[in-house]
């Protein structure tokens, strides 16, 4: 049976290789001096906030310190390639585990996010919000993978 | 929903491995039908039925729980 359009098998061990490094990279750009280093002039739409249509500043060159959009924007890569490449075995039973992995994470990502809103304020929140651009795909990889785990090693000939 | 897959598999000598391989599904995707755990799609139960040279509702039969999905 034709299952969902996925990434080649291939792409999930490339995601893999690609998630350490990235995920260290958002750590330290979370954590360490990630967002002062590395200063280079990039396009931005919008370059400040709130947007100002008066202020005639839109789409513009200015700089930036561009680690932490490359460690957002290769974490999202490697997650996607991840959780959305065929497995060597792939069939329905895997779509289905797929499937359910994706309704569940979406559940509880949403559920956090409310607590988050409810409960943190100020700064912590920021973070929060840095968080839960990756969170969602995140917590799929982790439910999947382990979902994936638990029917392989279901062994009842 | 029942089924008497692993009945058939007894009665023609067969193991989940090779039903898998020739209904192209892995071999734990047997067992959880088996079990009832996963409910399979119509294509891969007329597959079965196929190799079993059977009707599907003569390996496939619907339970009383499938009436109460949506209560």
């Amino acid at each position: 049976m034709k299952t969902t359009t996925l990434f080649p098998v291939v792409l999930k061990k490339i995601g893999w290789i690609l998630f350490v490094p990235f995920f260290a990279l958002c750590l330290y750009c979370l954590f360490g001096k990630g967002t002062e280093v590395f200063p280079v002039k990039v396009f931005s739409i919008f370059p400040e906030f709130p947007f100002d249509s008066s202020s005639n500043k839109l789409g513009v060159v200015i700089e930036n310190c561009i680690l932490d959009e490359i460690s957002i924007v290769g974490l999202t890569v490697s997650l996607l390639f991840l959780t959305f490449s065929k497995e060597k075995d792939e069939d329905e039973c895997i779509a289905s585990i797929r499937m359910h992995s994706i309704f569940w994470s979406i559940i509880v990502n949403y559920i956090m996010l409310i607590l988050v809103t409810i409960f943190v304020y100020g700064l912590s929140y920021m973070i929060f919000s840095y968080f839960s651009l990756l969170s969602l795909l995140f917590i799929f990889m982790v439910k999947y993978n382990i979902e994936l785990y638990k029917f392989r090693r279901s062994n009842n000939e | 929903m029942n089924n008497t897959i692993r009945i058939e598999r007894a009665i023609k000598k067969m193991t989940q491995q090779q039903l898998a391989d020739l209904v192209q599904v892995s071999r734990q995707t047997i067992n959880t039908v088996e079990l009832g755990k996963y409910i399979p799609s119509t294509v891969l139960a007329l597959k079965i039925a196929k190799v079993f040279e059977k009707n599907v509702d003569d390996i496939f039969q619907l339970d009383e729980t499938d009436w109460d999905l949506h209560k």
